[in-house]
């Protein structure tokens, strides 16, 4: 009973506080409206400060800044508000069109067939989307292995047993989606380059040999630190290091 | 066709009174002539068929010139004479002809009807040679052969260098000079050194020849500088110049006859009495040794440049944005093989774009020496903002008074790039055709219904809520499991612990007896057996043991579908066992029987039963 009290009570103090970013929202999709775009995405930058993220929120700002010519951002803000809805056609969309303003074309990797169809489904849902399907099919399982041990009918009994054996082998799948999406995605694996051009080096430090270079919006995965030193990966499989400062993690 | 053989054949009217051809006025004379007997390959010489005394000829025929090309011809003139009164007239047919090949050559006679008779010119012979024509081919110049020789001692060129062992790159200047003691009236250059191997550069020399005196052999001759080159070899090892060859026209005094006293005086050129020879001289081929250069020691950004030089680069400016171009450029000042200097390797980041430097120069000839500048003008643009860097560039050049290679680099530049009001150029390469089409497209609109927020960073994954929720089923599954396990404990639920446990009692019961068999210990065997069938029969049926009976086990198995044949074995073996119990009479083949049929037994109805 103290508990749901001081549950409740969390929840209305959010309410409280989600409430005046909403009118924030409010008022910055408003100006967008007018396209006032710089003082748009002041506000939704605002919005994003005060602790508060949404799809919508993200997707927007980057409308801003695509916009205001700002790619990298633009970039950025897409790739988050992706993070959030895979599946959003909308984020997909404007980030491909955002890309295509990239001026670094790079080509990915050509994967497996296999891998990229297992990717490509783990990248279906978001960690939360697994998340609550994992949940379901524990669900699935316990009703599915109570009702076996609860029945005697061997029609029920049959059912009840396949019931939880699917169960089990979606939880698993959903808990592997779940790992890659959530705990993956989070450990700051990828960011996306800011400054005009960079060059990447063969090694942390400044005087070793630039290898190549890349411009603003390139997506990069992050491998290795050292110091203010980021060892990157592109798409396409080039490996180098460039200063952090460089560089804005999704 | 008519009109043209009146424009071919002009006529040419010429009255000339000379009485000492008034013999021929009467007797026409066909004869054949040429201008030269000998000629080079090549060279074009005249021959003229004419008739004399007459102009009547008709139906003229050459000979064919099979050896000969007719550059032009026939050419037809007339020409009229009054002699005391009476007129003479000649005709002549001229042809210009060209020379094909080296050899003897017969051109066969011509023919002219004239009164109804046939006339005939004498073959004439054409020697055709290799080199270069005599002049003294003509009739009429045939003293012009001791002419020449005369000539040839005060009349010659000569090439001068002004150094004979020179590196490779190193300037050299040749010197074409004419030495003379005779007098000329033209010149022309007829050939002109190809100087191959070198890099050539003409200096000036003063249009009009300035001529002093230099004693050669003791002999005091006219010199003149007729061309000067500076050279710079191209490669090393022993090269040649070459020869420079030259037309000229010699003034000789015309020839008289007589030794007259007046005649010799008027011998002087001044009074025009002299006559233009045309003359070849040629100098003679002079070799000069090119050194290599060392290749010990060869610096970074040595191009070839030989001399002596000093570099300037600069910038116009040092800030831009992106797509305004910068213009770097290089001046490169000194002496030495200049137009030879290539462009020195500026490397610029790849995000400015580089175009082919322009290359100005500024050559002056001092003092025979090439000297000036060569400048690069490297246009770039910067395409992307941020700051940029050029790297100091080398230049080396080998300097020939120290004899050493020197080495000289460029500073380095900073260049910043602010973004410029224009769109990046967006590149071409990499983008597929739906991409270009897609590029023409405005992103989709703003998303304004979702006014959904959360708490940043807080997602359901990985909440205390998730693992609430997903724990809670493996709590409720194994809570579960406690709650059924005590149920059966606590309501007895001993029908269907014994129904599970059936098959286990009475195999171990079975186990019990085969000791007692082994043992041969017949009562407890036959005990246990009974027991284990009794207790299967009863555990599987749920009849609590006080109420079994034979027939109520017959019963009940029959209603579950269990085939008589089983009951009939299941019942007689009890039987057996009950009566062998009490009757000790049995042997171990018997018990052996039994056990073995109370398996099969328990085996068919645990089938039927389940």
């Amino acid at each position: 009973m103290k508990l749901a009290v001081t549950f409740l009570f969390l929840i209305s103090c959010e309410a409280g506080f989600s409430q005046e970013a909403r009118l924030q929202l409010n008022q910055a999709n408003q100006l967008y409206r007018e396209a006032q775009y710089q003082k748009a995405a002041q506000l939704y930058e605002q919005v994003l400060k005060n602790g508060y993220e949404s799809t919508a929120l993200y997707y927007n700002l980057g409308n801003c800044y695509f916009k205001l010519e700002n790619i990298p951002a633009a970039v950025l803000a897409y790739e988050r508000a992706k993070r959030l809805s895979p599946r959003d056609d909308d984020v997909s969309y404007n980030l491909r069109l955002a890309n295509l303003r990239v001026v670094d074309k790079i080509e990915p990797l050509p994967q497996l067939f296999f891998i990229e169809w297992w990717n490509g489904f783990l990248a279906w849902f978001s960690s939360d989307g697994w998340a609550i399907f994992a949940i379901v099919f524990l669900w699935g399982a316990g009703v599915g292995g109570a009702v076996f041990l609860l029945f005697r009918s061997a029609i029920v009994q049959r059912l009840a047993f396949s019931v939880a054996l699917v169960s089990v082998l979606c939880c698993a799948i959903s808990g592997i989606g779940l790992y890659q999406q959530h705990y993956r995605a989070r450990s700051d694996r990828s960011a996306i380059v800011f400054s005009p051009s960079v060059s990447v080096k063969s090694a942390p430090d400044a005087q070793s040999t630039d290898l190549f270079v890349i411009h603003e919006g390139v997506r990069v995965e992050i491998t290795d630190q050292v110091g203010d030193w980021k060892k990157v990966r592109l798409a396409d499989g080039k490996i180098g290091w460039l200063p952090a400062e460089e560089i804005q993690l999704i | 066709m008519r009109s043209r053989t009146t424009r071919l054949f002009t006529i040419n009217t010429a009255i000339i009174a000379l009485s000492a051809w008034s013999a021929l006025a009467q007797n026409p004379s066909f004869t054949a002539s040429v201008d030269k007997n000998s000629v080079s390959v090549g060279e074009q010489f005249e021959i003229t068929f004419s008739l004399g005394g007459t102009t009547a000829g008709n139906n003229f025929t050459a000979p064919p010139f099979t050896d000969f090309l007719v550059a032009s011809g026939p050419n037809q003139s007339t020409s009229m004479q009054f002699v005391n009164g009476s007129i003479t007239s000649s005709i002549s047919y001229n042809y210009l002809l060209q020379s094909k090949a080296e050899g003897k050559f017969t051109i066969g006679p011509a023919t002219i009807d004239y009164g109804g008779k046939k006339l005939q010119t004498q073959p004439t012979i054409i020697e055709v040679t290799k080199g270069a024509p005599k002049p003294k081919a003509q009739a009429q110049q045939q003293g012009d052969a001791d002419l020449d020789r005369q000539i040839g001692d005060n009349l010659f060129l000569r090439a001068k260098l002004d150094k004979s062992r020179v590196y490779q790159g190193e300037q050299l200047t040749a010197t074409y000079k004419i030495y003379m003691r005779v007098n000329i009236s033209t010149y022309n250059l007829s050939k002109v050194p190809s100087l191959t191997g070198f890099w050539s550069e003409d200096l000036e020399v003063p249009k009009q020849v300035q001529l002093s005196a230099e004693v050669v052999n003791g002999k005091q001759y006219r010199v003149g500088i007729l061309k000067k080159v500076a050279l710079f070899p191209q490669r090393s090892g022993t090269l040649q110049i070459d020869p420079m060859e030259i037309d000229c026209a010699v003034q000789v005094q015309a020839r008289r006859r007589s030794n007259d006293f007046f005649d010799q005086f008027f011998n002087d050129p001044f009074f025009g009495n002299v006559r233009n020879v045309n003359h070849k001289v040629r100098s003679e081929p002079v070799a000069v040794t090119v050194l290599p250069l060392p290749a010990a020691n060869v610096p970074r950004g040595f191009n070839g440049a030989v001399g002596k030089f000093s570099m300037e680069a600069w910038l116009d400016k040092r800030q831009t944005k992106t797509n305004e171009p910068v213009t770097l450029k290089v001046k490169i000042s000194g002496h030495g093989n200049l137009k030879l200097l290539q462009s020195p390797p500026v490397e610029v980041p790849p995000d400015i774009e580089r175009y082919d430097p322009k290359i100005s120069d500024n050559i002056t000839h001092q003092q025979d020496e090439v000297a000036g500048s060569r400048t690069f003008e490297y246009l770039l643009i910067p395409r992307h903002a941020g700051e940029m860097k050029i790297q100091s560039f080398p230049f080396a050049f080998f300097d020939i008074e120290k004899k050493r290679y020197v080495a000289i680099a460029s500073p380095a530049f900073s260049l910043s790039v602010e973004k410029g009001t224009e769109v990046a150029t967006l590149p071409a390469s990499g983008l597929s055709k739906e991409d270009i089409k897609l590029l023409g497209e405005d992103i989709r609109f703003m998303k304004s219904d979702d006014l959904s927020l959360r708490r940043k960073g807080e997602t359901f994954a990985g909440s205390p809520l998730f693992f609430v929720l997903s724990a809670s089923p493996i709590v409720s599954f194994v809570g579960f499991i406690f709650f059924v396990k005590r149920r059966e404990k606590v309501l007895g639920d001993v029908v269907g612990l014994r129904n599970r446990k059936a098959r286990k009692m009475a195999q171990r019961r079975l186990r019990e007896a085969k000791k007692f068999l082994q043992q041969k210990k017949e009562e407890q065997f036959y005990a246990e057996v009974s027991r284990a069938l009794w207790g299967y029969i009863g555990d599987k049926l749920g009849i609590p043991p006080s109420d079994l009976s034979i027939d109520l086990v017959r019963m009940s198995l029959e209603s579950r579908g269990v085939p008589s044949e089983a009951v009939v074995k299941l019942t007689s073996a009890i039987e057996q066992c009950e009566f062998a119990r009490f009757s000790p009479l049995s042997n171990s083949l018997q018990m052996d029987g039994i056990y073995h049929e109370a398996i099969e037994i328990i085996a068919v109805i645990e089938d039927q039963l389940g």
